[in-house]
């Protein structure tokens, strides 16, 4: 199997666009801006990868660098190479 | 980071175990504590950890971290909360919903600690709490938290629809040596 960033991108900003609507904000979201240059903050971050987690099936490993987190696109990288690493036999 | 399919996760349940080099922090080290709701909800509690007997006590009150996860629970600062003890302090630990549970996030997780801080206006008299002397500490998230209570007031609406909790002013030597003793007895390493 081989994962797709772009659908892993597009289901992660349906979620972040689902909270935004839960806290009456309609800020644009721009995959490749720093998430928090628009606003996502400590608690927002966890919030989103959260509901990636339950939604996706995708379990975050707390050693990851927080580099890797920096925007939407960089999460869904994240989400793919897992996935292909999961398939494959191997834990990430 | 690692895919897991759903199904194989919800069939093995939650894993409420923390990695050894964690573990150490949960012992209570022959502390004692009360256990006290202040709000009805499941994760809304705190541990009284009382200080010396017979006279007034400061407080130091606790908040835990752990990527504001439910994951992590507030058993992380026993060991912490059982050394402020032993000096004689009295420490209010405190629970809080997270993210990941009904409730937690942005506003529930911070509505709570500030619930948290209220709860010791009620606690003042049956543990002789000095509530001119209260100190908040945290932990990673938890630090996050603490450094909140002392600018809730400032929030739009009174610090989330409850009472502003007059802190202490930190810059006084006994409790910078009180912050001296929260760092020296910090083991966390990289943890959460």
């Amino acid at each position: 199997m081989t994962a797709q960033p772009n659908s892993y991108l597009i289901h992660i900003e349906a979620v972040l666009r689902d909270i935004w609507d839960e806290l009456d904000d309609d800020r644009p979201i721009d995959p490749d801006t720093s998430l928090l240059q628009f606003g996502v903050d400590s608690i927002l971050l966890v919030t989103l990868l959260n509901r990636v987690e339950a939604e996706l099936g995708v379990e975050w490993d707390p050693g990851t660098s927080p580099s890797e987190f920096e925007s939407l696109r960089s999460i869904a990288r994240l989400a793919a190479r897992s996935a292909t690493s999961w398939s494959s036999g191997h834990e990430g | 980071m690692r895919a897991d399919p759903a199904a194989a996760a919800s069939a093995r349940g939650p894993d409420l175990s923390y990695p050894p080099e964690m573990i150490r922090l949960t012992d209570t080290r022959g502390g004692s504590f009360e256990v006290i709701s202040f709000n009805p909800d499941p994760e809304q509690f705190g541990e009284l950890w009382p200080g010396r007997q017979g006279r007034g006590n400061p407080v130091v009150m606790l908040v835990h971290g752990g990527y504001w996860r439910t994951h992590y629970r507030l058993d992380l600062m026993h060991a912490l909360a059982a050394d402020l003890q032993a000096r004689g302090l009295t420490t209010w630990n405190i629970e809080y919903r997270r993210v990941g549970a009904p409730g937690g996030g942005w506003p529930g997780t911070f509505q709570d600690v500030a619930s948290a801080i209220d709860a010791l206006a009620d606690l003042s008299r049956p543990f002789r709490l000095e509530l001119h002397r209260v100190v908040v500490a945290g932990h990673s998230a938890g630090g996050h938290l603490a450094l909140w209570t002392a600018a809730r007031h400032k929030v739009p609406g009174g610090g989330l629809g409850v009472g502003h909790f007059e802190l202490i002013d930190p810059d006084t030597a006994a409790w910078q040596r009180v912050i001296g003793w929260i760092r020296d007895a910090e083991p966390t390493g990289a943890c959460p």
